[in-house]
């Protein structure tokens, strides 16, 4: 659980996650956001969660569909709008947009077009941290697209012989762009696949923000303490398309409209945060205005943000330190 | 007033091809309504409005390569003018 | 006198040397432990520094490159070493998706050693794939090519001292070679080529083993009345293309060799920008000579076909020479 502001916190994180997607996925099919986007409305507790169980200077890694996690991590909505419309003023200084948000020096180890590459990435951070002996952990967040992939088991393995204090969570939308998980996973069972590399997995509800927190803050103290990684499958769902404006037939509108109603993440917090009596009207009505205010001033942000320098173009490419 | 444009479809498309139109100027439409049928370079798309209105003046022809994000028509509440 | 230091030596000398200087450096790869590595490159290293800084991994190219990038984000100076070349494959998203591009979005760097074995011996198709032009190819990433246990040494140190992903190709032909090398504080700078062999007639470019048959080419025609400048480039990014324009310019004649498939290779980079910044001084085309776009054969005989002999590399001469 946690304080009754901790919970607010939570509870207005995922509400500010929203209100950027759906603002975002808007500009996209205005044309506004250079390359698309990936829109994660539905999937706000795996990242709020996660982030309310770690320490600000542990490092993340993670997918294509990032930009939950990286709102989560802390970074504002103007520089994160900014760099959807590749502004100097984004996170990676418009040069990522929405698939590349990304800031080593605040351990956010980059968003990555490449399905699992970001995991590895955070398997190398856990290993950097455990070779600096820092107490820090990583995560790495990969898709349940990811599952499938070699690196992903390559990492976890690396990961489990050293012991690194890394997290696996598998951000489970359970929708490899439009090809359902079970269709293509043998076996089916994820934390099954991972225990064979002999660490601790199991499945959690990603709609459940506190249980992801409870989760992540076990795995995080059992890695600080020496015993390596954890894998987590955390279950959710997407209720937009793999990329903005697209309109599959491989799930019904049923199906989402289950999942919008009777599973909502914020929702869920929402009822309990009310039924507990944390929460009154008066103090949701004025996080939502809240929460417009700053999505709305996060456009405006973006949108009075120059582009970065055209003639910036070879900076950056290496450090000039071989190049003499 | 709700604005209704050619959607961003994807990393490549620039501008779409109109290749319909289902309402008219001053008719009443509903949300969801299909307004528009346009082609991309990878499927033929419905574009349709989110609000109920009337239709305001087409923009473009039939036949018009438009550029993402351009207004092809407007719904209008009651009581709006274009 | 004790006899000069092998090529992998030299490499040892180099990485124990830096490790001792700077304890983030630490390696990562197969049979590195007991096996000091395939090509001997480590040997002798684990037992000294221990087996943190001296990791033996699992066969898995891609988590190793992804262990290297993300702990060289978080400012470690990882030393990934594949033994052979050929087994980047298995990891070439982790290169050059990652490693090379994270610097331009996300404001970190990637100190990151990739050092494994290559060019062309035995073994066949594949272990004797020849990546220098993709990977000098790749924006964000530099390649060394040490032709000498010094450069080995004092290039080696270079990259661990500066803040890129380096690809460190050492030639298996090359393993066992002596010569000297420098001390702790002799660096070789990246992007400065090397003249191996003084001549005014015509220059040679080349790098890695093949300054070998160069110079016995060089020799031959020395014997002939003609001299041969041999330019050996020890870096393919960043080049020396400095170097190579004004050796253009003094001897007017070239000829650029390596043992690379010869269509779209760092050769046909060397000839066109010199080509183009050089033209006036050249008395006749460039010319270049490399291997057939073929597979390597595990058959001698077929190998020897396959790649440029040291009477291609003669012939090539004589033909610049006579313009």
């Amino acid at each position: 659980m946690g304080t009754r502001e901790e919970m607010l916190a939570m509870l207005r994180m995922m509400m500010m996650i929203r209100n950027f997607e759906e603002t975002a996925d808007k500009l996209t099919l205005r044309g506004k956001v250079s390359g698309g986007m990936h829109n994660s409305s539905g999937q706000e507790a795996v990242a709020v969660g996660v982030m309310s169980a770690l320490a600000p200077d542990d490092v993340i890694a993670t997918t294509h569909r990032s930009h939950h996690h990286t709102l989560a991590k802390g970074f504002s909505a103007r520089e994160v709008m900014a760099e959807l419309m590749t502004k100097a003023t984004g996170v990676s200084k418009g040069r990522g947009a929405s698939m590349h948000l990304g800031d080593v020096a605040r351990g956010h180890f980059g968003g990555n077009g490449i399905v699992g590459a970001g995991m590895g990435i955070g398997m190398g951070a856990a290993l950097g941290i455990k070779l600096a002996g820092d107490k820090k952990v990583a995560v790495g967040f990969v898709g349940d697209g990811g599952m499938n992939t070699g690196r992903t088991w390559e990492a976890v393995n690396m990961a489990a012989i050293w012991k690194l204090p890394l997290i696996v969570v598998v951000d489970n939308n359970q929708y490899a762009v439009e090809t359902f998980i079970e269709r293509v996973t043998a076996g089916g069972d994820l934390p099954k696949r991972a225990s064979g590399f002999g660490l601790p997995a199991s499945t959690i509800d990603g709609q459940n923000v506190l249980e992801v927190k409870d989760a992540v803050a076990k795995a995080r103290d059992f890695a600080l303490a020496g015993n390596g990684p954890t894998f987590l499958n955390a279950v959710t769902y997407r209720y937009y398309g793999h990329n903005v404006g697209e309109k599959g037939q491989y799930r019904t509108l049923e199906e989402i409209e289950d999942w919008r109603t009777n599973r909502d993440p914020i929702d869920q917090l929402a009822a309990r945060l009310f039924a507990d009596g944390l929460l009154d009207q008066a103090t949701f009505d004025e996080m939502t205005a809240s929460v417009e205010a700053e999505i709305k001033d996060a456009v405006e942000f973006a949108e009075n943000s120059p582009n970065p320098d055209p003639a910036d173009v070879m900076l950056n490419v290496d450090s000039g330190k071989l190049r003499g | 007033m709700e604005e209704v444009f050619i959607p961003a479809l994807g990393m490549a498309m620039e501008e779409a091809y109109l290749e319909k139109w289902l309402k008219h100027p001053g008719d009443a439409v509903n949300a969801g309504d299909v307004i528009a049928l346009i082609e991309t370079d990878k499927a033929q798309v419905e574009v349709a409005c989110e609000t109920a209105g009337t239709v305001g003046k087409h923009r473009f022809e039939v036949g018009a390569s438009v550029p993402v994000g351009e207004t092809i028509t407007v719904v209008l509440a009651p009581g709006e003018s274009e | 006198m004790a006899s000069e230091p092998t090529y992998s030596e030299a490499y040892q000398s180099g990485i124990r040397e830096e490790m001792n200087n700077n304890p983030k450096i630490f390696i990562m790869g197969t049979d590195l432990q007991e096996r000091g590595g395939h090509f001997a490159q480590v040997k002798g290293i684990a037992q000294e520094f221990g087996g943190e800084r001296v990791r033996d991994t699992p066969i898995s190219e891609a988590a190793m490159i992804a262990a290297g990038v993300g702990a060289a984000m978080y400012g470690m100076r990882p030393v990934v070493d594949l033994n052979f070349m050929d087994f980047a494959l298995g990891a070439m998203d982790e290169i050059i998706n990652q490693a090379a591009h994270i610097r331009y979005m996300f404001n970190g760097s990637v100190p990151l050693i990739i050092r494994a074995t290559s060019g062309i011996a035995q073994a066949g198709a594949h272990h004797n794939n020849s990546f220098e032009s993709f990977f000098a190819h790749t924006p964000g990433l530099s390649v060394a090519v040490p032709g000498t246990p010094w450069d080995v040494k004092g290039l080696l140190k270079t990259a661990l001292r500066a803040d890129d992903p380096v690809i460190f190709m050492m030639h298996k032909k090359l393993t066992g070679m002596r010569g000297p090398i420098g001390g702790p504080e002799d660096l070789v700078p990246f992007g400065k080529a090397r003249i191996a062999r003084e001549g005014a007639d015509a220059t040679l470019v080349t790098y890695g083993y093949t300054l070998i048959p160069a110079m016995k080419a060089a020799e031959t025609l020395a014997a002939e009345g003609k001299q041969v400048e041999i330019l050996d480039l020890r870096t393919l990014f960043p080049m020396d293309m400095d170097a190579v324009i004004e050796a253009v310019k003094r001897t007017g004649r070239m000829v650029v060799v390596d043992e690379a498939p010869l269509f779209a290779s760092i050769t046909a980079e060397i000839a066109a920008t010199a080509s183009e910044a050089a033209f006036d001084s050249l008395k006749g085309p460039i010319v270049r000579v490399g291997a057939q776009r073929a597979p390597l054969s595990a058959d001698p005989g077929m190998v020897e076909a396959t790649i440029p002999s040291i009477s291609d590399i003669e012939a090539a001469l004589r033909k610049v020479l006579s313009y």
